[in-house]
C-alpha cells in the first residue's frame, strides 16, 4: 500500500498525478508538495486521481487545509478522474460542493487554466 | 510477530447473540507509521465475507479513521500500546466492528459535524474521521469494558 506522485506544469497549472492509497501513512510527500506549490505562487492546480484507489481523511485534511490559501490568491483546485468510491467519500463529506471535478484530465486543465490561456 | 500483530482464530461466539461469526481479531501496537497492517487485516477480513465493492470500500476506512482516532487521541500519537481489532457479522445481518483501546477515554459523539468553511478558513486539517465514521456506518458508539474503550459500528449489509 502506498502512494506514487508524480508532479509536472502544464502551461500555467500544476499537475499532479496521484497512484495507490492517500492515507495517514502516505499523505506526508502529497502534503509538502501541496504545501511547496503554495509557497511558489502555484495554485492552479489538477490532481489527476484516476489511479487514486482509496482516500482517508488525512488525505481530505490536506485538501481542505490548501484550499483557502488557493482560493484567496484566485487559484483553483480540480480533481480529474475521480474514481465511484473516492467519489463517494468526498460526497459523504459534502467535499464534492468544495471541488470541481472533470472526468477527464483535458477537461481539469481546461477548468483550471487561467481565463484566455491554455485551452 | 512484526509491530505486535497477533489474530485469533475464527470460531463461533456463544454468547447471547444468535449465528454471530466473528472473525479472527486483530491485536497490533499503535505505531502512526504502519496503518498498512490495519488495513491489510481489514481487507483479509473482508475476503472472507459475502460484501459489496461499497461496503468492503467503506469497512476499510470506516476501520482506518477509529483506529488512527485512538492513535491520536486515546493514545496521543504515541507508539507502543495496544489495539483490538474486531470484526463480526451477527445473525441479524449486520457487520459489526469493534475497536478497543486502553488509552485516554473520549466519546467522539460528544463532537458536533465540522463546520467546513470555517475549517477551510482557519486551515485545519483535522477532524474529519470522526465525522466519516458516523457517515460510513448505520451506527456508531462508545462504551467502556473493563479497562478497555471501545468504539463500536454497525451497518446492515445489502445481503444479509
Amino acid at each position: 500500500m502506498s502512494l506514487q506522485l508524480e508532479a509536472r506544469r502544464e502551461g500555467d497549472v500544476r499537475v499532479f498525478v496521484l497512484e495507490g492509497e492517500l492515507d495517514a501513512q502516505t499523505v506526508g510527500p502529497f502534503d509538502k508538495e501541496m504545501e511547496a506549490c503554495l509557497a511558489r505562487g502555484e495554485v492552479r492546480i489538477v490532481l489527476d486521481c484516476r489511479g487514486l484507489a482509496f482516500i482517508a481523511s488525512a488525505g481530505l485534511g490536506v485538501l481542505m487545509g490548501v484550499l483557502g490559501p488557493v482560493q484567496q490568491a484566485g487559484g483553483i483546485i480540480v480533481l480529474a478522474g475521480v474514481q465511484a468510491e473516492v467519489r463517494r467519500t468526498f460526497d459523504l463529506l459534502d467535499f464534492s460542493s468544495l471541488f470541481p471535478f472533470a472526468d477527464s484530465l483535458g477537461d481539469a486543465l481546461r477548468l483550471a487554466a487561467p481565463a484566455g490561456g491554455q485551452g | 510477530m512484526p509491530h505486535g500483530r497477533g489474530m485469533d482464530p475464527p470460531g463461533i461466539d456463544h454468547d447471547d447473540r444468535k449465528h454471530t461469526f466473528t472473525m479472527p481479531a486483530l491485536h497490533f501496537l499503535s505505531d502512526m507509521d504502519r496503518v498498512d497492517v490495519v488495513r491489510a487485516f481489514v481487507e483479509d477480513t473482508a475476503s472472507g465475507l459475502v460484501l459489496t465493492k461499497d461496503e468492503r470500500y467503506h469497512l476499510e476506512l470506516a476501520v482506518l479513521e477509529a483506529v488512527m482516532n485512538v492513535m491520536i487521541h486515546a493514545y496521543r500519537s504515541e507508539a507502543g500500546h495496544p489495539i483490538r481489532v474486531v470484526i463480526e457479522v451477527d445473525g441479524e445481518g449486520y457487520l459489526q466492528v469493534e475497536v478497543r483501546d486502553k488509552g485516554v477515554f473520549f466519546n467522539i459523539l460528544d463532537l458536533p459535524a465540522p463546520d467546513l468553511q470555517r475549517h477551510i478558513e482557519i486551515q485545519k486539517r483535522g477532524g474529519l474521521g470522526v465525522h466519516l465514521m458516523r457517515n460510513l456506518m448505520d451506527e456508531v458508539a462508545v462504551l467502556q469494558d473493563g479497562d478497555e474503550n471501545v468504539l463500536r459500528m454497525r451497518k446492515r449489509l445489502a445481503i444479509a
